[in-house]
């Protein structure tokens, strides 16, 4: 019974995501885009969450609907055309990116089906909150350690080159 | 009486399983409990308004409404009536998809943080492990609608309205968070109803300085994220025409009422569970206890926005980055000291009860100390100028 | 059921409608949020291996969803400057369609 629920789940939430995903490239306005994206993003955080990563979906909606949406928000308020120009590329440029975006899409999903994957006997379903707090703190220190850094110096950055001067 | 919640879902449970297959029937309980939750909070949410009412205007030496129904009781419902007959006005020029998104962006989120409140030991709807960072996350979604709203009204003030609305509540988020880091340090999870029953011996807020600390940080950077008085710039009547609701009238403008009570009582809960234990008290049942928290709580709030004046823009960004965000900064590096130390498992809890009526009385003794110095020193120049006009 | 090769599809089919998003899109900031979403593709990858691939010997068990988490970090490094570029290109050239920005352009 679970295994039907989890299943429906993952059908709606993978539909959600991918709806979302073909509404930011293809909405004319650009709001439009960004309500999409909110979609998709909130579908994935749904996804994490059947994949049992529970502290990454908290994460990702903390961080990617929370917080990196409402930068885009001020950027699409701060940034308003004056002009309504079409919001695709050329004829041509569109259909050169279809070509290579299903290209790249068969060979991916090819890929994925034909390979003969290691799969684990069952699935890793456990309590992760701990496990990755003492992984930051040991094995992957140096990693960590280095995002702040960039964390740091995105944030100079971003202030110095947005500044009014 | 303590046990209600566990025996009603045993029984329910145990009906449901005669007629239905054990998923459904599991499914069917859940939705239930969803369904008191929710229909909890739509009554907690009138009785709200009305309290705020009351309480408000004996601050300002009113009566309150007292018209309708007994002591004014219905006028939630009244209000309730007179906005949902109301015209539904979509401005000309907005957005009308963002427009009419914009509020359930808003609601939906402030809703969705009482799934993981503990009512009682056997009455949370969802046990998550990350229950405080669910509860984080969600309380930074309302932003992207506020600012949603003011960019759909197609309408200037609106805009500034909700600009300043994310300033304000993307700069209260992070003292916030920092806020409630402590305590997740003191009880060693994240889960909800695991900090509640880490605090079986002894109150998070008696924490020795770290307590009362983390506590007033919370509850002042959650006012501000409520948008209530005195960090309701964004919507207040006087300011800015009401800021980024300004264009919605009826239905949706209760949806955004309703939010800000709901947020309102969300903060209160969490600041409950995280400080008061939750719902561990002697005699009433849990669940009394943890909404007569919560209530009280709010009531808090209102006696906040009945006697504090409202903070202006620069003072109000200025005292989050300033003065909350190192005060949270410094109580992590405190609670630490306190979880090594391991005080709240040592120490009886009257004896912190002492220990912190001691400290903020001697931090309440050097304040007044210094105020009244400061004082003195602004008043010299005018005595010296009265001095020199009277010789 | 569902198995690993169902997410690792829809970890593929989302990057590949960002990379779409990217090539085919004029506005600056939508070219960001489809980069946005090739990340989101590949941290649903991520995610998915970490999940159902055996147990690594010499690692953290959560090997994958540190990285995603790393990736979630950098992407917000990234969208602030990257807006921040975009902001500040605005106020030269008052435009954010990226063929119009193309002073460098030989």
């Amino acid at each position: 019974m679970t295994e039907v629920v989890a299943a429906g789940a993952f059908y709606v939430f993978a539909l959600a995501a991918l709806v979302g995903g073909l509404g930011v490239v293809s909405a004319r306005h650009v709001v439009r885009s960004a309500l999409f994206l909110m979609l998709a993003l909130s579908s994935v955080a749904a996804i994490y969450v059947l994949l049992s990563a529970d502290f990454v979906a908290a994460v990702q909606i903390l961080i990617y609907t929370g917080a990196i949406m409402l930068l885009l928000l001020f950027a699409i308020m701060l940034t308003p055309q004056q002009v309504e120009l079409p919001p695709f590329a050329s004829a041509g440029q569109q259909v050169a990116a279809g070509v290579v975006a299903a290209a790249l899409l068969a060979l991916l999903v090819g890929t994925v089906l034909v390979t003969p994957w290691p799969l684990a006997a069952t699935p890793l379903d456990r309590p992760t909150t701990e496990a990755i707090g003492q992984a930051m703190l040991t094995t992957f220190v140096f990693p960590f350690e280095l995002a702040s850094l960039v964390l740091l110096v995105g944030l100079v950055g971003a202030l110095l080159l947005a500044r009014e001067d | 009486m303590n046990d209600l919640f566990a025996t009603l879902h045993a029984v329910l449970l145990g009906l449901l399983r005669a007629v239905l297959p054990e998923g459904l029937a599991q499914a069917l309980v859940t939705l239930l409990g969803i369904a008191v939750v929710l229909g909890f909070v739509a009554l907690v949410v009138m009785s709200q308004i009305w309290a705020e009412r009351k309480v408000i205007a004996r601050i300002q030496d009113r009566v309150g409404p007292n018209r309708v129904g007994p002591f004014g009781l219905l006028q939630s419902v009244a209000d309730a009536l007179k906005l949902l007959s109301k015209e539904d006005v979509v401005p000309a020029r907005a957005d009308r998809l963002v427009f009419v998104l914009a509020p359930l962006i808003v609601l939906v989120p402030s809703l969705m943080i009482f799934a993981v409140l503990p009512f009682n030991w056997d009455a949370t709807v969802a046990n998550l492990d990350v229950g405080v960072l669910y509860v984080l996350a969600l309380a930074t979604l309302p932003t992207l609608g506020i600012v949603l709203a003011g960019w759909a009204s197609y309408n200037n003030y609106s805009l500034l309205g909700a600009m300043r609305a994310a300033a304000q509540l993307v700069s209260y988020e992070v003292p916030e968070v920092l806020a409630v880091l402590p305590v997740v340090l003191l009880a060693g999870t994240l889960s909800l109803w695991g900090i509640v029953q880490a605090q079986s011996s002894a109150w998070f807020i008696l924490a020795p300085v770290v307590g009362p600390l983390a506590f007033l940080t919370f509850l002042i950077s959650g006012i501000a994220e409520v948008n209530r008085s005195p960090f309701d710039l964004p919507e207040a009547e006087s300011e800015i025409i009401a800021g980024f609701h300004m264009e919605y009238s009826g239905m949706r403008f209760a949806l955004f009422f309703l939010a800000e009570y709901a947020n309102a009582f969300s903060v209160s809960a969490v600041a409950a569970t995280l400080f008061f234990g939750g719902w561990h008290g002697w005699l009433l049942p849990g669940y009394v206890w943890f909404v007569l928290k919560a209530y009280l709580l709010f009531l808090v709030m209102v006696w906040a926005r009945g006697t504090l004046p409202r903070l202006r823009y620069d003072q109000l960004l200025a005292f989050a980055w300033k003065v909350l965000l190192p005060l949270t900064l410094v109580n992590l590096v405190l609670a630490a000291v306190v979880k090594e130390l391991r005080l709240l498992e040592v120490v009886p809890w009257p004896a912190l009860l002492v220990i912190n009526l001691g400290v903020v009385g001697l931090l309440a003794w050097g304040y007044s100390q210094l105020y009244a110095a400061a004082q003195r020193r602004a008043a010299v120049p005018l005595l010296e100028a009265a001095q020199g006009a009277r010789s | 059921m569902v198995g690993l090769q169902h997410y690792l599809i829809l970890g593929a089919a989302l990057f590949c409608i960002g990379l779409y998003g990217a090539l085919a899109r004029r506005n600056a900031v939508t070219v960001l949020m489809a980069i946005e979403l090739m990340l989101n593709g590949v941290n649903v990858t991520f995610a998915a291996l970490n999940r159902y691939l055996p147990l690594p010997a010499d690692t953290s068990l959560f090997a994958g969803q540190l990285f995603v988490l790393f990736v979630i970090t950098v992407a917000a490094a990234e969208a602030a400057l990257g807006l921040a570029i975009i902001i500040a290109v605005y106020r030269l050239r008052r435009t954010v369609q990226v063929d119009q920005i193309d002073l460098l352009r030989g």
